[in-house]
């Protein structure tokens, strides 16, 4: 769970259904409940291990720095995959005075990182690439002559 | 190194074996982790894997009685019949998930070899026609494949196979066993995939008309292969118009199927790279071109004098590819190749432009195996330095092995309690959840339907969700279950109507407990009651004599109390 506005929230909690047992955790931004996870980064994660189920009741609410609890999201969600990260953003541009609050699922990269991976950072590297075997292949292919043409 | 070359190249049956061990061992990793436990294991990010498991275990008959009960359903709008000839024969030996995984398995290692080989037959030697074998085989539309779960597109030899042959069929003196491969090559296309028929063809007749134009093929050969091609094709398209809607039902609007384009459409941006966020939702659509091969075939269309033909057709289809509308990043959106097209009522069945990219993977492949051929003698290490780099595109540019994930399917026990006769499914409605999930609760019963072997009530191939006997039996069930459950039994009992299959997680607390109380005092106890596949499944028969499938048949034509 990520959310760009501290000022709004102070804290965010889950319940997790599966297999009709609910399970209701804290998430947190210390940097202990995951491995390699980093602190204070903004992004509060939690985790369970349960029996495999193929779907997820989820509800994820933000408190508010007044103390109030406002829901973020409810829904049920596929978890066909037996190691399933659900990673959620605040999209939410006000507070919720101003607006419904609500928070959409967004992709991670957890284990490597429980942060939402941003969407520039492969094109970036894969434009890297690119650039890397544009100048081998140009090296070398000016001039040359097929086996061939049709 | 320049001691494997210097006894000359080794035979073609070395080549051949070679390349496919290289191929069958990327292959392995590429699906890893399918081929540790390949009979009963999925490894799709989507959905469609789950309907895939029903439609091989279908015996060959155009109407299956395995779902859409009790008329049954119409297969004659299948992507593959392919597969499905796979599936007749793997099933019964494997079960229903060995069709897929096979596909899934051998598919790029057939696939790259037949495009290794494809390479060789345009000019190429061995071993750079390994960058086409990598290009066109673990690429990243089979990567698609093969997450979204339609793995019998992997399976493709049939469109380097058709490519490979047209040197020697395009000939004026034409080799007529080479003119036979293109037209078998072109039938496989089309039984293996649409989309693939697409791609096939994309390549094919600007090939041909382009040579016959420039007097190089006989008029005999080129109108030959486009009778033979048009007479095999009519029945597949006859097969697609005899049952169904003329547009997708309920996505039939222009702006539908514009918008139904553009998603599925490559973009710029996305030809680059694929992210973890292209697996999150419904599809896992990265279009990511193999960057080796690319830059290859751009610089060999100003160094090389390579096939420009093929560098051309390659060109086009990635033009195609970026569907009805072209977004330059920061300059603005401007119509695409397929914008007419968008506009037809008919094109909400094309909604995949992306798919025709192969064209683009196979034609830049052939294209840098042959450049890679006349800079080799002259640069072995440079050449070799490419080929690994082409290995890095198949695996990290694809992103097939980091993608994946298990995915167990087995069929939750109560299921095995059920009484002979059709199976209703009892979840919410898509009013309650999005089409997205109600497409997954569909694929994942359908499935069980091929490990249990009871008929269900929905339909299964279709994708018209809301409008069949499930649904129409579901929603009058709720009603009747509310509202006083007197004559639940008897109505489903006289639409053939066996056993319900309760699926209580997948409603809301209060009423799950509501529904379970409805149907004990209609149907009685639960016959079975399970918790081992996933999820909860409580399994009712339905008391008292149950019509025959003919019986059904009539009681279905009246509509329900």
């Amino acid at each position: 769970m990520a959310s760009p506005y501290d000022v709004v929230y102070t804290g965010f909690s889950a319940t997790v259904s599966r297999l009709g047992t609910a399970y209701k955790m804290v998430l947190s931004d210390d940097g202990r409940a995951l491995r390699d996870d980093k602190p204070y980064d903004g992004v509060y994660v939690g985790e369970i291990t349960t029996d495999y189920s193929a779907w997820t009741d989820l509800s994820i609410s933000g408190t508010l720095r007044t103390g109030e609890t406002v829901t973020l999201y409810t829904g049920t969600v596929r978890t066909s995959e037996t190691d399933v990260v659900l990673a959620f953003q605040v999209r939410s541009m006000a507070p919720p005075a101003h607006g419904p609050p609500q928070a959409a699922r967004v992709a991670a990269a957890w284990p490597e990182s429980a942060a939402p991976v941003p969407e520039g950072l492969p094109i970036l590297g894969a434009f890297l690439w690119a650039a890397l075997i544009a100048v081998m292949v140009s090296l070398k292919l000016s001039g040359a002559q097929s086996p061939g043409r049709r | 190194m320049n001691a494997l070359f210097a006894s000359g190249p080794p035979s073609t049956r070395v080549q051949i074996v070679a390349s496919l061990a290289l191929y069958s061992v990327l292959s392995v990793i590429w699906s890893w982790p399918l081929a540790s436990d390949p009979l009963n294991m999925l490894v799709c990010r989507q959905v469609d894997g789950f309907g895939q498991t029903w439609f091989v275990a279908q015996p060959l008959r155009l109407i299956s009685q395995s779902s859409s009960f009790p008329e049954g359903e119409w297969l004659n709008r299948s992507d593959s019949f392919i597969i499905w000839g796979i599936g007749a024969v793997l099933t019964p030996l494997g079960g229903p998930m060995a069709a897929g995984s096979l596909c899934a398995l051998l598919g790029p290692a057939l696939t790259g070899l037949a495009a290794d080989r494809c390479a060789v037959a345009w000019g190429a030697s061995w071993p750079w026609s390994i960058v086409a074998g990598l290009a066109f085989g673990f690429s990243s539309m089979a990567a698609n494949a093969l997450l979204e779960g339609h793995t019998y597109a992997i399976l493709d030899p049939w469109t380097p196979l058709m490519l490979g042959a047209l040197p020697a069929a395009l000939r004026p003196d034409p080799d007529r066993r080479a003119v036979l491969l293109v037209v078998v090559g072109w039938s496989g296309a089309l039984l293996t995939s649409a989309y693939i028929a697409i791609t096939a063809s994309l390549m094919l007749v600007p090939l041909m008309v382009g040579s016959w134009l420039r007097q190089e093929t006989r008029t005999r050969t080129l109108f030959g292969v486009l009778s033979c091609i048009g007479v095999i094709g009519a029945p597949y398209v006859g097969l697609f118009a005899l049952h169904g809607p003329s547009t997708r039902a309920s996505q039939g609007t222009l702006l539908y199927t514009y918008g139904a384009m553009r998603t599925g459409s490559a973009t710029l941006a996305g030809l680059l790279a694929w992210s973890p966020g292209s697996d999150v939702m419904q599809h896992s659509m990265a279009p990511v071109i193999p960057m080796t091969v690319t830059m290859l075939a751009i610089f060999a269309a100003s160094g090389v004098r390579a096939s420009r033909r093929l560098i051309a057709v390659g060109v086009f289809a990635v033009l195609l590819s970026l569907g009805p509308e072209v977004d330059l990043p920061g300059i603005g959106r401007f119509p695409g190749l397929l914008a007419p097209i968008a506009q037809l009522p008919a094109a909400s069945f094309f909604r995949f432009p992306a798919r025709i990219l192969p064209a683009a993977f196979l034609a830049f492949g052939v294209v840098g195996a042959q450049a890679l051929t006349v800079v080799a003698p002259g640069a072995l290490r440079w050449a070799v330095l490419a080929l690994f780099a082409a290995v890095i595109d198949a695996i990290v540019g694809s992103g097939a092995p980091f993608r994946t994930r298990p995915i167990p399917f087995p069929l939750p026990s109560a299921y095995t309690y059920a009484p002979p006769g059709a199976l209703l499914e009892l979840f919410p409605d898509r009013s309650v959840t999005s089409p997205e999930f109600m497409l997954y609760l569909i694929g994942r019963t359908c499935g069980y339907a091929a490990l249990h072997g009871e008929p269900v009530l929905q339909e299964c191939l279709s994708i018209s969700q809301g409008t069949d006997h499930r649904h129409l039996m579901a929603g009058w069930l709720f009603g009747r279950i509310f509202d006083g459950p007197d004559d639940i039994a008897v109505n489903l009992a006289v639409r053939g109507v066996a056993s319900v299959a309760f699926h209580p997680d997948l409603f809301l607390t209060g009423e799950r407990d509501l529904i379970r109380a409805g149907l004990e005092a209609a149907l009685g106890p639960p016959l079975a009651e399970s918790a081992d596949a996933g999820e909860r499944v409580v399994l009712f028969a339905v008391p008292g004599v149950v019509a025959s499938r003919s019986e059904a048949v009539n009681a279905w034509q009246e509509a329900l109390p």
